[in-house]
C-alpha cells in the first residue's frame, strides 16, 4: 500500500469513525422514512419551486416538451383508442431498411461500423452536441446500420440529439468487440471511442452502454437485454478508456428480491453531452388525419398551461415516465390500468400509432418496455397537440407536484411541465429547451400555471 | 413484534448492520445527516420484504449503495437545473482536500474506493456489491486514484 493509499484508508476511517449515528428501529419498523419525515433538513437540499422557476426563467429559452412511456407488456396502460398502439408490439418499432439515399449513403460509407446485426437488440442514440458542425459521422453510423437515412435539412438544429434508434430483431453479439475496437481505431471522424466511466450508467448483467464520442457527437449504444459478462468485458476491453463528463444517467433503481438490479434504464446524457436524448424523426414520416386518441372527456386545463405560441417553432419531443418508487412488484396490471394512468397516456401516446417508425420500443428481461418518441410540431397542428394537453390535464389529479428535484431529468435542460401521481406511478411531462418561443417569462407562467393545479 | 424467520431475526440484523451501513454511506455522500436518512429507507424496504430476500445483507447493501448513487445524481441535477441559486448540500466534514477530491470522484469509482479502502473488500466482493462485473472494479479504483493524486499534487 502506498502512502496515499495508505493516507486514504486512516482518513476514510476516521470520517466513518466519527459519523453520527442515528438508529431507529422503531421507525423502520413502522416503515417511517427519514427522508420524508425530515422535511425541514430536505428543504435545505432540495430547491424550492420558486427558485426553480426563478431558474428556469433565468436559462430557459424555449420549450419543447419532451416525455419518455415506460410500459409493461401485455398491460392496457392506453386508452382504447390507443389500444393498437404499437408500444404493445416491440417487432411493430422496428425500423426497416428503406430509402434509396439511405442505401447510397451507406454504401459509401466506412463498413467498419458496428452493424446491425451485431447485437441485438441494439439501440443507438446518437446526439450531437451543442454549437459543433453537421454530423455527418452520425450519418455514417446511422446509415451503416442500414436504417434510415437522416435528411440534412433536418440536421440544421443545434442543441438537438441527432437520432436513437431501435434494432430490436436483429441478432448476434459475436463481432461486438472487433466492431468497437476498429470503431475506435479507424473511425475517420473518431477521436476516441471509450466507455463512460459508469457513473450512474448501470452497468449490469443484463445490459450494457457504450459512450463513445466522436469529435462531433456522442454516440450511445444501449445492449438490451441479453449481453453476457464475457461479451460486456469484450466491450470495456475494446472501448477503452475513459470518457469525461458523461456522468450521469437517470436510473431506475429498483431491485430484484436477491438484490440484483431490474435491468432497465431511463437515458439521460448530461453536461458536457448533449442537450437532448431524443429520437430523430424520420424524414418520411407523414402525419395522419387520424386522430384515434378521443378517450378523454373535455376538461380544463390550467389556464396558461400551453398555448399554440408556446409550441409554434420546432419539434415536439414528447417524453413520459412512469416510476414506480422501487416498488416494481406493486405494479401489476391493475395498478397499470388505472384510469388516470390510462387515459393521460392513452392521450398522448395514442397520436403515436400514426408514427410507428418513429418510435423505438425496447423490452428488458424483467418485462419492461421502454419507449421513447418524439413528435414534429408540423406533423400536427399546434391546436390538436394543445387539445391533447387539455384533454388530459382535468382527470390527472397531483399536476400540482411539480418538482424537477423529484423526477430524474432525462437530460440537460429539461423541465418538468407536469406531473402527476397515479397510486404510486409517477408520470411526468417535461419541457426542453429549444423553442424559440417560449421565452424565460411565458415558461415561468407556464409552470406557475401547472404548479397551481 | 420481532420478525423472525430463516435469516434470524430482523433486530438482530438491524443492529449488526446499521452502524456500518451508516458509517459507509456517509464516506459516499460526505453526509452522515443523509446517510442516516437513506440507511434508514433501505432498512424498511428490507424489513417489508423480510422473509422473501434470499440475502437481506446483499439487499440492503445493493439498496443503501443504489440510494447513494442516485442522491449524489439527483443532487448534480438539481445543482445544475438550479445553478447558484442551490446551496450544496451540508457535510458534516471539515475541510478536508482528501475528502473533497474523493467525493469530487465519480461514483462507482469513490464507491470502489470506499469499498476497497475502509471496508477493505476483494475486488470480487467490491463487483458483488456493486453489481458490476469484477473486471470493472480495477479501473475504477485506479482512475479514482489516479485522479486523487491529481488533486492533492
Amino acid at each position: 500500500m502506498n502512502n496515499l493509499e495508505q493516507q486514504l484508508e486512516e482518513r476514510l476511517h476516521q470520517i466513518a469513525d466519527g459519523a453520527d449515528i442515528h438508529p431507529d428501529l422503531a421507525g423502520v419498523k413502522n416503515g417511517q422514512s427519514r427522508t420524508l419525515a425530515n422535511s425541514s433538513a430536505d428543504q435545505g437540499r432540495r430547491p424550492s419551486r420558486t427558485a426553480f422557476v426563478a431558474a428556469v426563467a433565468a436559462v430557459v429559452l424555449g420549450a419543447v416538451v419532451v416525455g419518455t412511456v415506460l410500459q409493461k407488456p401485455g398491460t392496457d396502460i392506453t386508452s382504447d383508442a390507443a389500444a393498437d398502439s404499437p408500444l404493445d408490439d416491440a417487432s411493430s418499432t422496428t425500423v426497416p431498411p428503406s430509402d434509396e439515399s439511405a442505401t447510397a449513403l451507406a454504401d459509401s460509407l466506412p463498413t467498419f461500423y458496428l452493424r446491425g446485426d451485431d447485437i441485438s437488440p441494439l439501440t443507438v442514440s446518437i446526439n450531437r452536441w451543442p454549437d459543433t458542425d453537421v454530423s455527418q459521422s452520425a450519418w455514417e453510423l446511422k446509415s451503416s446500420y442500414e436504417l434510415n437515412a437522416i435528411d440534412p435539412s433536418d440536421d440544421q438544429r443545434e442543441g438537438y440529439g441527432l437520432g436513437m434508434f431501435a434494432v430490436p430483431t436483429v441478432e448476434g453479439v459475436a463481432d461486438l468487440d472487433d466492431r468497437l475496437a476498429e470503431l475506435g481505431s479507424n473511425g475517420t471522424d473518431v477521436e476516441s471511442v471509450s466507455v463512460a466511466d459508469w457513473d450512474g450508467w448501470r452497468f449490469e448483467a443484463d445490459n450494457v452502454f457504450v459512450l463513445f464520442e466522436t469529435d462531433k457527437h456522442l454516440v450511445t449504444l444501449s445492449f438490451w437485454p441479453d449481453t453476457d459478462d464475457e461479451t460486456m468485458d469484450h466491450v470495456l476491453a475494446a472501448v477503452g478508456d475513459d470518457l469525461a463528463g458523461f456522468q450521469q444517467m437517470a436510473t431506475d433503481d429498483r431491485l430484484t428480491s436477491d438484490g440484483s438490479i431490474k435491468p432497465w434504464v431511463l437515458a439521460a446524457v448530461e453536461d458536457p453531452g448533449p442537450e437532448l436524448l431524443s429520437l430523430f424523426p424520420p424524414p418520411n414520416a407523414t402525419p395522419s388525419d387520424d386522430d384515434s386518441s378521443e378517450v378523454v372527456p373535455d376538461g380544463s386545463i390550467p389556464e396558461g398551461l400551453l398555448t399554440e405560441s408556446d409550441l409554434a417553432d420546432g419539434t415536439f419531443t414528447y417524453t413520459f415516465a412512469r416510476f414506480v418508487d422501487d416498488e416494481p412488484e406493486k405494479l401489476d396490471p391493475d395498478d397499470i390500468t388505472d384510469e388516470t394512468g390510462c387515459r393521460l397516456l392513452g392521450e398522448l401516446i395514442g397520436p403515436l400509432s400514426t408514427f410507428p417508425s418513429q418510435r423505438a420500443v425496447f423490452t428488458g428481461t424483467d418485462g419492461w418496455e421502454f419507449a421513447h418518441g418524439v413528435w414534429d410540431l408540423e406533423a400536427e397542428t399546434n391546436a390538436q397537440i394543445l387539445d391533447r394537453f387539455r384533454r388530459v390535464g382535468p382527470e390527472c389529479a397531483g399536476w400540482d407536484d411539480l418538482s424537477t428535484d423529484e423526477v430524474p431529468a432525462f437530460g440537460q435542460g429539461n423541465f418538468i411541465l407536469a406531473a402527476y401521481l397515479a397510486g404510486d406511478q409517477l408520470f411526468y411531462i417535461e419541457l426542453e429547451n429549444g423553442s424559440t418561443q417560449t421565452g424565460p417569462e411565458r415558461l415561468t407562467e407556464i409552470l406557475a400555471a401547472a404548479g397551481n393545479r | 413484534m420481532t420478525v423472525v424467520d430463516a435469516h434470524g431475526d430482523f433486530d438482530t440484523f438491524y443492529l449488526q448492520e446499521h452502524p456500518q451501513q451508516v458509517k459507509r454511506a456517509t464516506l459516499l455522500l460526505g453526509s452522515d445527516e443523509l446517510a442516516n436518512d437513506l440507511v434508514h429507507d433501505a432498512f424498511i424496504r428490507v424489513y417489508q420484504r423480510w422473509g422473501q430476500l434470499e440475502n437481506p445483507g446483499g439487499y440492503l447493501s445493493r439498496s443503501v449503495l443504489n440510494a447513494c448513487r442516485d442522491e449524489g445524481r439527483s443532487r448534480t441535477v438539481r445543482l445544475r437545473v438550479l445553478g447558484r441559486l442551490a446551496e450544496p448540500a451540508a457535510t458534516t466534514e471539515p475541510n478536508d482536500h482528501l475528502v473533497d477530491a474523493l467525493m469530487a470522484l465519480p461514483f462507482n469509482q469513490r464507491a470502489a474506493i470506499v469499498l476497497r479502502f475502509y471496508a477493505r473488500m476483494t475486488v470480487p466482493e467490491i463487483a458483488e456489491h456493486l453489481g458490476v462485473p469484477t473486471g470493472s472494479i480495477g479501473p475504477w479504483i485506479g482512475r479514482g486514484l489516479t485522479k486523487l493524486r491529481k488533486a492533492l499534487a
